[in-house]
């Protein structure tokens, strides 16, 4: 299967941080996931806890706690999300990115440098496959570019 | 002379079904897939592969190793491509390097000749005397100097890295190294075996080439590896270097792999250590196991006719494996007498070979090739024969082990006398040696030692420690020679074959004072050639040891770094990663003809106009501002929240002013400088609630004060949250006499004076968005600063521009911006400060609270105060005066008391203005500021008190102006 790379729309995101966020996320039946730097998959997307207290929330509905008292505190986030999808996704991974991919399966998460700038992965377990990779709305432009131009390159070497 | 065997050897790498055609020298040649450029050359007859460094003497092969750096060659567009190691490829047109009118007749082998002339250090002592004609020597030697020449028509490539991950990583694919890669393996670990060659086998595929039992065992070796799931094979492959945490980044034929493992067996073999005699560099000279690898791995016979020198049972196996094969040994002249009396040397004997015990070889014959050998005894004394007639010379007198990883992993090596040879003595846990490298010589030595440093690896992966550094499984017989060295009274016996050092420079050098090995190095060069060392250090260090009288452990060796072969620069240079931030307004921007700037990461618009010419479009974007309504994009500010019940209480401690008494809805002007009481950075507090702020910071510091927010709360232990929203959030500022009556337009929040003072902060909605105002600017206007996600912000931009159309809103850039806060005297951190400068240099101590008990950098600043030794003060200069630059010197007396931070012509004012920080004394008497601009002309400037513009602020209040007409035109 060649690797595409293809944006996602469809997840809204928001960062949920502070005490409550677990309770927060119990009251809509969304899970949450018990150790730090890992993640768990809901009907309509996932939910990753990125910190002690804190969790990003990816819905297809959109998402926001049920009561509008703080805390926790609630905040969009605007991630440009791509998808990756390709049995070597990987092989990309790893002219970009230090962490060992390889031993990454369906439903892990991990957070780091990607090309040098701050970005998330996660294995998704849905029907689609493939990763999802977000980062920062201002570094969108140049992922992808970056994403495209390593898959260019290995089709040129590997075709 | 050098010839290709007729009948293919067992393990050959070439392929004799097909031929390739290239050339050398304009001469037309042929080879084989699989051939080097030395081994094509070779087995073509041709022996003088290049020029040396310094004499320009003539060279050839001597390791087949990696290591034949006076066997160079250039093509069109590359240069110093080793011969020994490179394919040679179908077409090639190879030059040799350093040479210059081909080899045979090289115009700088007269050179040579005059080489008493150029003895060690001589750059160091001549030239200097008559200076006049230095520019001719500093030519001269220019042009000599140095070995290919680069194409400086080059163009740029890049060859991608890319990152890899195992549990061990097996260094050398040799006995040793395949069977610490299968035991690893049949551990479940996950392994990578990298070897610089093409093939696996290391010295089990030459060294043991006319053994069938080892031929057999290779081959089942390489089945096995071959067919593990767990083991990945880099071949051609060459781990420079070794780093920490074992990162071992590998230079493979697809670039670098940069891997990370767990445990590192170091398995890297031995380096063959030639010998010093007169004329050892001639070509037609070369080690027993180069002689070996162009017999086993090309099917080439290095000579017709060779003397061996011996100091080891290899060179005795060696000898009688090319006898095998058709060369015809003349003599073994005995310089060591391990392996004198082995199965292989009486072989030899019953075949006729005469045996020269205590032996060595005084001089090679033959000007561009060998033609014989004089001998001489290792006493000095006569030799049981005089003169021998040979084409070629086999020299296995020592060995050096590749251990530079373990080195660099913290391992130490000593000299072991019973091997006379240097060995590991210390090494980390989880970075061990094994096979040759260790000391381990016959091949059961080889596997047993391989699997026992496995063994150690794993307990020590698993935490264990009781296999620390150990070796069972070394050798007891000498393999070299204490001292291979033959003086002549006519020298030429090189101990750097790459920078043409002779044993009388190193002994000269050390007589000269430089009797430590690394002042050595350094003055004579010993060791600093292409192949760092890799023939030359062992000798050098024996050398200077035999000077001072010492051993070779008190003398000491020098630092064997990364990267351990050279490497290309389009591999260093790996795929460009250049971050470049976009606003979520960047296409925008583009439509309305921006051009833009870098600002950091950063992608700013530095002004609007297209064609226009930048000086006139950024003038009307200011008239734009201070006469109706301008709006920039300020999304690149650093914006941050922070929460929780100790919100206060960590900008109180990190900020110069009072933050805890700021009221909610209001924000305030805040200054962050470090522990020595320098600014970082400054933005906008704003407070939305009791356990709830909203800052910003400069676009080039967010990260940072992010960073510097998050350890403070950490390092005080404070219940507070910070997120850095930067990205996540754009905002643009508002800004000039309309900014009200249009934004009012908009949001479903009112903005007169009583419901939204100046310095107030609202949550507002534009149409569907949610906003935060702020009533902030930075350019002395009315002003209001939008901030909304990153999503919203394009229709919240074309919202503003329809609604302000009528009132003529034009967006301005960075360029405007820079002159509108100039006129208003507001500095920019990082331009108008730098890495000394304090609130009080700047002129705003009201910005630095010593009355709160504690804030960073308050002991600092406390001790400061009232002693600054410069200040920020504000000039102008005659509308007529040329316009000086920033960082230009302000001087005093001919002496420099400051300069320019900032400085720019006033489209209001109409003449220019600027800032510099000048010495307190010139700043404090008010004196005209003396400016030298370009070319060193002066310019006096007069000094005017900041703000340059509306000093009373009456502008940015509501109201003012009430209308059009009172404004500037």
């Amino acid at each position: 299967m060649s690797l595409t790379v293809t944006e996602e729309h469809r997840l809204s995101l928001h960062q949920l941080v502070g005490p409550g966020a677990s309770e927060a996320l119990a009251r809509d039946g969304l899970p949450t996931p018990p150790g730090e730097l890992e993640a768990l998959p809901h009907e309509a997307g996932f939910v990753a806890r990125t910190g002690a207290r804190e969790y990003l929330v990816g819905h297809r509905l959109g998402w926001t706690p049920g009561e509008a008292s703080m805390p926790p505190w609630c905040f969009e986030r605007c991630d440009r999300i791509l998808r990756l999808q390709g049995e070597s996704w990987c092989e990309v991974m790893s002219e970009l990115c230090s962490h060992d991919m390889h031993r990454m399966g369906s439903g892990d998460w991990f957070m780091g440098s990607m090309a040098g700038v701050d970005a998330w992965l996660y294995v998704t377990g849905s029907d689609e496959g493939g990763v999802l990779v977000g980062c920062d709305p201002s570094l969108g432009d140049y992922l992808r570019s970056v994403l495209d131009a390593v898959i260019a390159d290995r089709y040129q070497r590997f075709n | 002379m050098p010839f290709r065997c007729y009948e293919p050897r067992p393990g050959e790498w070439i392929d004799r079904s097909r031929k390739l055609r290239f050339q050398f020298e304009g001469h037309s040649y042929t080879a084989h897939p699989g051939d080097t450029i030395s081994s094509a050359l070779l087995a073509n007859g041709v022996s003088l592969l290049g020029r040396s460094f310094k004499y320009h003497r003539p060279r050839g092969v001597v390791s087949m190793a990696n290591h034949d750096v006076n066997a160079l060659f250039e093509t069109g567009d590359d240069t110093n491509i080793r011969g020994d190691i490179t394919p040679v490829q179908d077409g090639m047109e190879l030059h040799p390097v350093n040479a210059r009118g081909g080899l045979r007749k090289d115009r700088d082998r007269y050179l040579d000749w005059f080489g008493r002339f150029m003895p060690v250090g001589f750059y160091y002592k001549a030239f200097h005397r008559p200076r006049s004609l230095f520019p001719f020597f500093e030519r001269m030697i220019r042009e000599r100097a140095g070995l290919g020449r680069v194409n400086m028509q080059w163009s740029a490539r890049r060859r991608p890295k890319r990152y890899g991950h195992c549990d061990v990583m097996v260094v050398g694919g040799g006995p040793a190294g395949m069977s610490a890669v299968l035991e690893a393996a049949a551990q479940g670990l996950e392994v990578i075996l990298a070897d610089e060659n093409p093939v696996l086998g290391g010295s089990l595929g030459y060294q043991w080439g006319g053994d069938a039992d080892a031929r057999q065992w290779l081959g089942q070796l390489l089945e096995e590896v071959d067919a593990h799931p767990r083991i990945t094979v880099m071949t051609s492959s060459v781990v420079l270097g070794y780093y920490e945490d074992h990162w071992l980044p590998v230079a493979t034929p697809d670039g670098i792999v940069k891997v990370r493992s767990r445990g590192v067996v170091v398995a890297a073999g031995l380096l063959e250590q030639p010998a010093v005699f007169r004329n050892n560099d001639r070509p037609g000279v070369m080690l027993v196991s180069g002689a070996q690898r162009l017999l086993e791995r090309f099917g080439i016979m290095p000579c017709r006719e060779a003397v061996v020198l011996a100091a080891n049972p290899e060179a005795y196996a060696a000898a009688r494996q090319l006898q095998e094969a058709g060369v015809r040994i003349r003599g073994i002249a005995i310089c060591g007498e391990s392996g004198s009396d082995s199965e292989h040397a009486r072989a030899l004997t019953r075949a006729g070979v005469p045996l020269w015990p205590a032996t060595t070889i005084h001089e090679v014959h033959g000007r561009n090739s060998v033609s014989g050998v004089s001998l001489i005894g290792t006493d000095g004394g006569s030799s049981p024969v005089d003169r021998i007639d040979c084409d070629g010379v086999l020299v296995s007198t020592g060995w050096a082990p590749a251990a530079h990883l373990l080195y660099q992993a913290g391992g130490r090596l000593r000299y072991d006398d019973t091997l006379e040879m240097q060995v590991p003595s210390e090494w980390p846990e989880t970075v061990v040696p094994a096979g040759r490298l260790n000391g381990a010589f016959t091949l059961q030595q080889q596997r047993d030692d391989a699997r026992e440093a496995v063994r150690c690896l794993t307990a020590a992966m698993e935490g264990e420690t009781g296999y620390r550094a150990r070796s069972l499984f070394r050798d007891s017989v000498a393999h070299g020679a204490a001292w291979p060295v033959s003086r002549h009274p006519r020298g030429r016996n090189f101990v750097d074959l790459d920078e043409d050092l002779q044993l009388k420079d190193l002994e000269q050098a050390a007589r000269e004072g430089f009797d430590n090995v690394e002042l050595l190095k350094r003055y004579s060069t010993v060791g600093m050639g292409p192949s760092q060392g890799k023939h030359s250090n062992v000798n050098a260090i024996r050398v200077l040891a035999r000077y001072m009288g010492q051993g070779m452990d008190a003398t000491g060796t020098t630092t064997a770094r990364p990267m351990y072969h050279p490497v290309r620069l389009e591999d260093l240079a790996g795929r460009r990663f250049r971050p470049r931030r976009l606003s979520p307004l960047h296409d925008r921007h583009q439509q309305l003809g921006a051009e833009f700037m870098e600002a950091g990461e950063w992608l700013r618009v530095a002004h609007y106009g297209g064609t226009r010419e930048p000086e006139a479009a950024i003038a009307d974007e200011v008239q734009a501002v201070r006469n109706a309504l301008g709006v920039i994009d300020v999304s690149t500010l650093g914006k941050i929240e922070v929460f929780g019940p100790d919100a206060a209480r960590l900008l109180e401690g990190s900020y110069t002013m009072r933050m805890g008494n700021l009221r909610s809805g209001m924000t305030r002007y805040g200054l962050i400088v470090d522990e020595s009481g320098v600014i970082e950075d400054d933005g906008v507090v704003a407070r939305l609630a009791e356990d709830h702020f909203y800052l910003s910071a400069t676009s080039g510091h967010a990260a940072a004060t992010y960073r510097m927010l998050r350890r403070h709360a950490l390092e005080w232990g404070l219940d507070v949250h910070v997120v850095n929203r930067t990205g996540q959030m754009g905002a643009v500022n508002l800004a000039g006499p309309e900014s009200r009556r249009v934004l009012e337009s908009l949001v479903d929040t009112p903005l007169h004076e009583e419901a939204f003072p100046n310095l107030g902060v609202r949550e507002a909605r534009i149409g569907e968005a949610r906003v935060r105002l702020l009533r902030v600017g930075f350019v002395g206007e009315l002003a209001y600063e939008i901030h909304a996600p990153a999503s919203v912000m394009g229709t919240i931009w074309d919202s503003l521009m329809a609604a302000g159309s009528e009132s003529g809103i034009r967006p301005f850039g960075v360029e405007a911006q820079r002159i509108l806060r100039l006129e208003k005297g507001h500095i920019i951190v990082g331009q108008d400060t730098d890495g000394l400068t304090t609130p009080f240099n700047t002129g705003m101590p009201w910005s630095v609270h010593l009355k709160k008990p504690f804030f960073r950098g308050r002991p600092a600043l406390a001790h400061l105060k009232g002693r600054e030794s410069q200040q920020l003060v504000g000039f102008a200069l005659p509308a007529d005066s040329p316009l000086p630059r920033e960082c230009h010197l302000v001087i005093e007396d001919g002496e420099i008391a400051g300069r320019v931070t900032s400085v720019a012509a006033s489209p209001i004012l109409g003449h220019p203005i600027g800032l510099a920080m000048v010495d307190r004394a010139l700043a404090e008497r008010g004196d005209p500021l003396q400016i030298r601009i370009d070319e060193g002309r002066m310019v006096s400037a007069w000094r005017m008190t900041t703000p340059f513009y509306d000093p009373e602020g009456r502008r940015q209040f509501a109201g003012y102006p009430d209308s059009s007409e009172e404004s500037h035109q």
